[in-house]
């Protein structure tokens, strides 16, 4: 039960996350809206594995020893391990975007969509 | 968390946008802590709640130095 | 620049994402046995094998009967922390991948970034200058903490790095220091040589691309896990580099 409550609270912020990107103008709001995306979509990916009163894999002093059937008591690990790397490339596509905001900015004097270049860029 | 992502959007300016969405990578780190992903919720709440709200901020900086002001 | 309409714009955004989720909802709840996500039982997914550490028999007759216990030695792969052990050991090649991805994106950064329009710059106050290197202490510490202790406990190279990178980053916001140093370039091209060396050891001594050369101890234990220790030092040294770096490109200031 509380698998699909993870579920649907990650799949609302992938809807919110694709409505953002497509009817807003300002690139700002655009690259917020691409981030919060990519948080929906790594929380989906981990509730996928998410085993009901399961305990984390990792072993310490004080857990039984893993056999073959004490296994089905871990929360699934392969999940959380791609999505660890997902998160880090997010953050490398959310600051290439920006430098090349900061770009489209200095060229075309305004943050909106289609705007046009100015005159001295345009003439390089 | 819907009403968190919506409020994103619909903020008039910037800045208030730039927090609201810090707030909710920090849920989001929290989630992740529930569903008992240990190493995936410190590493959301290092990278994602602190050092992107950081760049965001960082790059506004550099617009309201070149001139950039809030319509309306 | 064209008109746009807005209110058609959001409703035909809303109708698609309806019908997005309603294609999505009816995937997750769908009944029959291998279309629902949820219908494959634990022991014939590729996570029993991990957890059981026995990747590499060919079918469950070869797991130990007392199964892996905390303390004993003589596994294929010595950490504790299974999350780690797959990210650094049985799936390292993605691990490299996205390594490589993070290069580029540090790269790109620096090669497309402009120059600053300053006009007015303020020094930091008397707080900030004397509580930073305080601060600073603190976070390189519990930064390596969780580098070092990637085995054993929640954590490893990727949060430790960018714990380490907050270290430099408030010493670029508080004494204006050099931003654009190449030292930070340096420490970063080095690692990355480090691991691609560590691989190629890997491959010349056993045959296969990171292969575990060292000895796998006992789990639990700090010196364990065959040099799992080694690689995620070497990558959270990369990652806080890079970080450091993208952060100085975007805070600007004099060369």
């Amino acid at each position: 039960m509380e698998t699909v409550l993870f579920g649907i609270s990650a799949f609302s912020l992938v809807l919110v996350g694709i409505y953002g990107v497509l009817t807003r103008r300002n690139i700002i709001k655009i690259l917020l809206a691409l981030n919060i995306l990519e948080t929906g979509i790594n929380l989906l990916i981990v509730s996928l594995g998410n085993t009901p009163g399961g305990k984390a894999p990792i072993l310490t002093g004080s857990t039984a020893p893993v056999t073959p059937d004490t296994a089905l008591f871990f929360a699934d690990p392969l999940p959380q391990a791609l999505v660890l790397t997902s998160i880090v490339i997010g953050l490398g596509t959310t600051a290439l975007a920006l430098t090349l905001t900061l770009r489209y900015f200095r060229s075309r004097k305004s943050l909106e969509l289609g705007a046009e270049m100015t005159r001295e860029e345009a003439a390089e | 968390m819907f009403a968190g992502a919506l409020a994103v959007l619909f903020q008039k300016k910037l800045r208030n946008a730039i927090i609201v969405f810090g707030i909710v990578s920090l849920l989001s780190a929290l989630l992740f802590t529930l569903m008992k992903a240990y190493d995936v919720a410190i590493t959301e709440a290092a990278i994602g709640a602190v050092l992107t709200a950081a760049l965001f901020f960082w790059a506004l900086r550099r617009l309201e130095e070149d001139g950039y002001e809030e319509k309306e | 620049m064209k008109k746009r309409n807005e209110g058609f714009i959001s409703l035909s955004a809303v109708i698609l994402l309806a019908a997005l989720g309603f294609l999505v909802f009816s995937a997750l709840t769908d009944g029959r046995p291998g279309l629902n996500i949820g219908s494959a039982p634990l022991e014939k997914r590729v996570s029993f094998r991990y957890l059981t550490k026995s990747v590499n028999s060919p079918d469950q007759a070869e797991i130990p009967a007392a199964g892996v216990e905390f303390g004993t030695s003589g596994y294929e792969n010595g950490s504790a922390n299974i999350v780690t052990s797959i990210v650094v050991d049985y799936r390292v090649l993605d691990t490299l991948g996205e390594i490589l991805v993070l290069f580029a994106a540090a790269g790109g950064v620096a090669l497309l970034m402009q120059e600053r329009n300053k006009k007015i710059e303020q020094e930091a106050s008397v707080i900030v200058k004397t509580a930073v290197p305080v601060i600073m202490l603190f976070a390189l510490v519990v930064g390596a903490y969780i580098v070092i202790n990637g085995h054993l406990s929640p954590g490893g190279g990727f949060s430790g790095g960018a714990v380490i990178a907050s270290a430099f980053i408030l010493q670029f916001l508080a004494f204006r220091k050099n931003p654009r140093s190449t030292g930070f370039k340096i420490t970063e091209t080095l690692a990355g040589l480090a691991i691609l060396a560590y691989g190629l050891i890997g491959l010349f001594t056993q045959g296969s691309l990171f292969a575990n050369f060292l000895p796998t101890g006992t789990v639990g234990e700090f010196l364990s896990a065959s040099g799992i220790v080694i690689l995620y030092t070497l990558i959270g040294v990369k990652v806080a580099a890079e970080l450091s770096a993208v952060s100085g490109n975007f805070i600007g200031g004099e060369e």
